[in-house]
């Protein structure tokens, strides 16, 4: 079997890492309001929006200026507040109120997708209406010859490519030590696990899921500010694809735990475009001509979903091993 | 007296939904609504019953309707083209063979099982070759039977299936993994495997459709006075017969010892624990009749059409989103409730449809952007952001829905035995 | 009402429609253990926990210290003396033994909540050995101990355990019934304990409450019933 080349395979790592991203934001706030946000994909477009708005404004003075780089910290600071601060309007102003008032959740997924829908239809507009003083319209542009070439002996990349992954792990680091060294961080681990025990004890419950969802939609912003670079083109539609890898690694981290969601995104992200590159290579050797499936690999993420709640439906942080054997034995049908 | 509360609401909804037909007739005028409205209604409703079916009444949060009316689109148009091809050269021997002299350039060295494949795959073979099978076929009552029956009844087999396999992963898991897996399935299968994949039904350059009706010239006048053609008042009238069967199985379902298990389990989160093989089969067999629903109203919805396209055409905002609003501001688990909002949503988006120009123009200078393009987005955008709104108000202030679901009957003359 | 901790009088109380507690009145002097004993069902937990405000109260009137404390909701009653230990979930299982006892003191400055924790460590020095270890790693017992070392962080008056023994093996059992008699003779808190192993715990309380089908059917020093040979027998297995 041949390897990718380094240039995907940096691809692919990029990928997996802001899918981590996603998937830790829609883990964390499944594990406060227990609803699954089925808008999280939409928020990652979001924070891509806001990095092609900005390069919209910007490269025209900047390009070829030394400057033009601190865009790279400037564009994904802007999409976390932005795009934050949508996540908090989707749970204050929809899904806290429905909460409170006793909504089952198959009316509170509703609602997130209703969410969805409207933030789908608001930026298709924002897209369409927006002033564009670089690309003359904003809808359906890529972004993809806007990011810095980087050279490394004979591998050329971008360096969206190789920052994301640091950008991934310098957050999930921080992340860890606000969780595990600041009184809030605990109290959030605390509210996350016995909410009515949390609110004995004088925690302010609310006021943890809702930094939850800033958060959530923070490192939304982030990674989408860094796929704005990797995708195709920059359309509000690609949200509800999106979100089916994102659905695909929180599930296989288990749903019940950031550093399961971490692991399941980045394992997921990372899989998607190298197993469908290397099965297209196996295929096109056996066939003794090119076949080109790429186009089919956000399927990889639908198998995930499917294997893994057929044979081990508390993702991988719940494996017991023995038990998932014992699936697959009556799955396969054996034994 | 809890029958005779039963027995109010249900002459109270039957009155709401006898204006709303009449409110219907009159606005036609009014909004510019065409049979093609009276039609597209027609199909839509047989998709909020059947997820009303599904969510309302057994809880299962089908987010992938989209999937199950495509499937039925493809039996028509990617597996029927194919069908009516067959019984076309089964009834005239040599069919394929004149295609190919008749259309060198495209079909000239196309193998027997490559024209099969091209019919409705190649975009090119397939427009040529459906209005000329079409032909044959609108003029043979058998052959125009036999590919409705076969069409419909691959419908609604593939459509069941569809549902089981979408399901089958989390059909024992609580209902937001059901959720999550349904949707992901819908919205691959429809925006990547089918519209992907050009020798299923055209890819994203879509399929014509051949249309299995029997051309009937009586109804020439009739429709020429609606303004239509006859094979859409056919479909129409196919539609409005399947939609009846479909409330009058749903209502009979729902009235059933098996309906009221239905809403047990979807009441108690403890079923599926305790009943777990159970509820798990009962999920399966409601996935399937439901999804066979859904797949026979996609069926009649493309029979109108002369070009279906997976993705484009068989969104989620149309065909997963849009039923859910309707259901839920009728009034989960009423089948009145589901038809009226069904008849509400469609009517309310028609009208902003119709009245985008008009606001339009009124409000681009404000906005300082082109009428035109203001239209657009008025037309394009504002209906599903209403819709949205609309849904997320509803679940707030009226969670029940226009007309809530009814109290089980049973049920409450065991209470009252319990109380007296 | 003057001399009593806690006062409950003609206490209806349940869950939503379900009646289960049906006018309970007792009370309990300050320092002192009362241990509410009874068959399974007979709304024991349900008891205390209309008394803590988490079950429903249908009427009655529940006084602490002479106040009306009967509607006040269960975190306003924490600030004002009273504690409430679950049976189970009685510790964040994930965090730390430290973590839970720096939520257990969330809403104290943060010097006294380190003065705090030193002292209930001093009075458990067991935890002290586990306070990097988490909770869910702790036996049982262990556990117990966390929980009611969490419970004194806030210095309640009255402190409400509901079956602490229950899950644990009769060594470990009788090790608890100690630490709950130092809470009433070195701290000097009152206590109020529901079990359903009855003898151990009537052993070291001072007053007992049966109860049988939501009704207190004994009331009074728990020498008495653990003499009364009838009740014992047949509530209680008691020989």
């Amino acid at each position: 079997m041949v390897l990718p080349s380094p240039e995907f395979i940096i691809y692919s790592i990029a990928y997996g890492s802001s899918l981590a991203l996603l998937c830790l934001g829609l883990t964390l706030t499944y594990m406060t309001t227990k609803v699954p946000n089925f808008a999280h994909g939409t928020l990652a477009i979001v924070g891509a929006t806001v990095t092609l708005m900005l390069i919209d404004r910007v490269y025209y003075q900047f390009r070829g200026d030394p400057l033009y780089y601190s865009l790279y910290i400037a564009a994904p600071l802007i999409a976390f507040f932005v795009v934050g601060l949508v996540a908090l309007t989707e749970y204050l102003l929809v899904l806290r109120p429905l909460v409170r008032k006793g909504i089952g959740i198959i009316g509170l997924m509703i609602a997130a997708l209703a969410f969805d829908i409207i933030l789908v239809n608001i930026l298709t507009m924002t897209l369409h209406l927006a002033p564009s003083e670089y690309f003359g319209k904003l809808i359906g542009q890529s972004l993809k010859g806007f990011d810095a070439r980087v050279s490394l002996a004979d591998i050329t990349t971008t360096f969206s490519r190789l920052a994301m992954p640091v950008v991934a792990v310098i957050l999930t680091v921080t992340l860890h030590l606000f969780l595990t060294r600041t009184k809030f961080g605990i109290a959030m681990r605390a509210s996350i696990e016995n909410p009515s025990l949390a609110r004995v004890l004088g925690i302010d419950v609310d006021r943890v899921y809702i930094v939850s969802w800033f958060l959530a939609g923070g490192l939304a912003g982030v990674a989408g500010s860094f796929l704005s670079f990797i995708i195709e083109s920059v359309k509000p539609a690609a949200g509800s694809l999106v979100i089916v890898s994102i659905f695909a690694g929180s599930i296989l981290g288990g749903l019940g735990s950031i550093y399961g969601a971490l692991l399941g995104g980045f394992l997921v992200g990372f899989m998607e475009p190298m197993a469908t590159i290397m099965l297209q290579n196996a295929l096109s050797e056996f066939l003794g001509r090119t076949v080109i499936i790429t186009q089919y690999q956000r399927l990889f993420s639908l198998l995930v979903v499917i294997v893994v709640l057929l044979l081990a439906p508390q993702g991988l942080t719940g494996l017991n091993y023995r038990e998932v054997i014992g699936r697959v034995r009556r799955v396969v049908g054996v034994g | 007296m809890a029958s005779l509360i039963g027995r109010y609401l249900r002459l109270q909804s039957l009155l709401i939904v006898v204006i709303a037909v009449v409110a219907i007739i009159l606005a036609f005028p009014l909004l510019g609504l065409t049979i093609t409205d009276v039609f597209s209604i027609t199909t839509i409703l047989i998709v909020v019953l059947a997820l009303n079916f599904m969510a309302g009444y057994a809880g299962i949060p089908n987010f992938g309707m989209a999937l199950f009316v495509y499937i039925g689109a493809f039996a028509l148009a990617g597996v029927g083209t194919r069908i009516a091809l067959a019984l076309v050269e089964i009834a005239s021997p040599g069919f394929i063979e004149l295609m190919r002299s008749s259309y060198p350039v495209i079909l000239g060295d196309s193998g027997s099982f490559e024209v099969f494949v091209r019919v409705a795959g190649d975009p090119m073979v397939n427009r040529i070759m459906s209005r000329e099978v079409e032909s044959v076929i609108e003029a043979s009552p058998i052959l125009s039977l036999t590919l409705t029956l076969a069409v419909f009844g691959f419908a609604m087999i593939a459509g069941a299936l569809t549902g089981i396999l979408a399901s089958l992963a989390a059909v024992r898991l609580r209902e937001d993994y059901l959720a999550i897996v349904l949707l992901a399935f819908s919205e691959l299968m429809v925006s990547v495997v089918f519209d992907q994949t050009d020798a299923l039904a055209g890819g994203p350059n879509g399929a014509w459709v051949v249309r299995p009706w029997l051309k009937i010239n009586a109804l020439e006048g009739l429709a020429r006075l609606l303004g239509t053609i006859p094979d859409v008042l056919i479909s129409l009238a196919v539609g409005l017969a399947v939609l009846a069967v479909c409330f009058i199985y749903v209502e009979r379902i729902a009235n059933s010892p098996m309906g009221r298990m239905l809403r047990a389990m979807r009441d108690d989160d403890l079923a599926i624990g305790v009943y777990g093989r159970d509820v798990a089969m009962t999920r399966l067999k409601i996935m399937a009749i439901g999804a066979a629903m859904a797949s026979i109203a996609g069926a009649i919805h493309a029979s109108v059409y002369i070009l279906v396209k997976a993705a484009d055409t068989y969104d989620r905002v149309t065909w997963t989103f849009i039923p859910w609003a309707m259901m839920i501001l009728g009034g989960m688990a009423n089948n009145w409730g589901a038809v009226l909002g069904g008849i509400a949503v469609y009517l309310g988006r028609k009208a902003i449809y119709y009245y985008s120009p008009t606001i339009a123009s009124a409000i681009s200078p404000i906005l300082g952007i082109e009428a035109s393009v203001a239209g657009d987005i008025l037309r394009a955008q504002l209906p599903n952001i209403l819709v949205g709104v609309l849904i997320i108000l509803v679940l707030y202030l009226r969670p029940q829905g226009i007309i809530p679901e009814k109290p089980s009957r049973t049920l409450s003359k065991k209470d009252i035995e319990e109380l007296t | 009402m003057v001399g009593y901790i806690l006062s409950v009088s003609d206490l209806n109380a349940g869950y939503g429609r379900f009646h289960i507690v049906f006018d309970a009145s007792f009370n309990l002097a300050d320092g002192e253990i009362l241990t509410i004993v009874g068959p399974n069902g007979s709304g024991k937990s349900t008891l205390l926990k209309a008394i803590f405000g988490i079950a429903t109260v249908y009427s009655g009137l529940v006084s602490f210290k002479g106040s009306d404390v009967t509607r006040y909701p269960p975190h306003v009653k924490a600030r004002i003396g009273l504690a409430y230990l679950p049976q189970t979930d009685n510790v964040f299982a994930e965090l730390s033994v430290r973590e839970n006892l720096v939520m257990a003191s969330y809403t104290l400055e943060e010097s006294e909540a380190r003065d705090r924790i030193e002292e209930v460590l001093n009075i458990y020095p067991i935890l002290k050995q586990k306070l990097d270890y988490k909770a869910k790693s702790l036996s049982g017992g262990e556990r117990q101990i966390l929980a009611l070392a969490m419970t004194l962080i806030r210095k309640p008056e009255l402190i409400m355990l509901d079956e602490p023994t229950g899950n644990l093996a009769p060594i470990i059992a009788k090790e608890l019934l100690k630490k709950i008699v130092q809470l009433r003779d070195e701290l000097k808190k009152t206590v109020i304990l529901v079990e359903q192993s009855a003898k151990a715990a009537l052993e070291i309380s001072d007053r007992a409450l049966l109860m049988v089908s939501g009704r207190i059917a004994y009331e009074g020093p728990s020498k008495g019933l653990l003499e009364d040979v009838e009740l014992g027998k047949k509530y209680l297995g008691l020989r």
